[in-house]
């Protein structure tokens, strides 16, 4: 854990100081995490925001200090969720949405090293959040959390209230549809490494 | 089933990828404050509730104590306050008979 057990026991007794020092060790992961759950860059700061709002208000639901990182891992699922279902109203143009000849340009507009890795790089996510963006929301998320935040199968059982055989049979399920997904789009030419 | 292999291969080095390139993300100067801002806001909007619930339930509460009052007086003024028997003498109606009605005879002129 990143803060001590006394720290998030004062939290609960409402210490706002206490508060502001967990927020502060937890901000870096969190938004991180809400960064590969979203794809959004523009939208990770207000999702964090929510989540550390939600975090404030259901403290005093905690009953054990020890199980806070997955009641919060728990929080940023939650609000991951609800802004992907606002969001799915909402289609907007990604770099995967773009035509082969504005990518070109974008890549031409790149001169050097580092902006033609930053490219590499964002189309990587692109492509990625793409194939994620085929299957479920919550396939999403736990994909997300299994592959790409390297969570372990106890971690996600934590975080899911599940035992390990139904979480093994979900995640076994998920990425089945997502390399269905995968092999499409290799067959298609899409891959970013095709 | 090679072919499976491989591109299960392909795609764990994928997201291993994509792990690397999804920047860190600090979040700005106006993150904490911004957290801040939304508590207060919830807060407010909790206390608004609370206060209009507390209201809504006084005004019921004299609503239902004003109905009370006004159906008991309604049924106390509508009960008969005396007996069968006193009401029966306080009616001044059966003293005076009707002319055509029944007297006895040493009455009769």
């Amino acid at each position: 854990m990143l803060v001590e057990a006394e720290l998030i026991q004062r939290a609960k007794q409402g210490d706002d100081q206490a508060y502001n020092q967990i927020v502060q060790a937890y901000r870096r992961r969190i938004l991180g995490t809400i960064s590969r759950l979203i794809g959004r860059p523009e939208d990770v700061e207000d999702v964090g925001q929510e989540v550390f709002v939600r975090l404030y208000y259901s403290l005093d639901q905690l009953r054990e200090p020890e199980i806070f990182e997955p009641w919060l891992y728990r929080l940023t699922v939650n609000a991951a969720y609800d802004y992907l279902r606002k969001q799915r109203r909402r289609p907007e143009a990604r770099m995967s949405d773009l035509s082969e000849q504005q990518v070109m340009l974008a890549d031409a507009d790149a001169g050097t090293l580092a902006q033609r890795e930053d490219i590499r790089k964002s189309k990587i996510r692109d492509f990625v959040q793409s194939l994620l963006g085929s299957v479920s929301e919550e396939d999403r998320v736990l994909l997300t959390l299994k592959e790409a935040e390297g969570l372990s199968l106890k971690q996600l059982e934590d975080v899911y209230h599940v035992n390990e055989n139904a979480l093994k049979v979900r995640l076994f399920r998920a990425r089945q549809r997502v390399l269905k997904a995968f092999a499409k789009s290799e067959g298609a030419g899409e891959s970013p490494g095709a | 089933m090679s072919l499976e292999n491989s591109r299960e291969e392909r795609f764990n080095r994928l997201m291993g990828d994509y792990r690397d390139a999804c920047p860190e993300v600090e979040g700005s100067a106006d993150f904490m404050p911004g957290v801040w801002r939304r508590i207060e806001a919830r807060r407010r909007s909790v206390f608004a509730w609370a206060r209009m619930s507390r209201q809504v339930l006084a005004a019921a509460a004299a609503i239902c104590f004003l109905f009370g009052v006004v159906l008991n007086t309604a049924i106390n003024s509508s009960l008969p306050v005396s007996s069968y028997v006193e009401a029966l003498d306080d009616d001044d109606a059966l003293d005076q008979l009707h002319p055509a009605s029944y007297l006895p005879d040493g009455d009769r002129e």
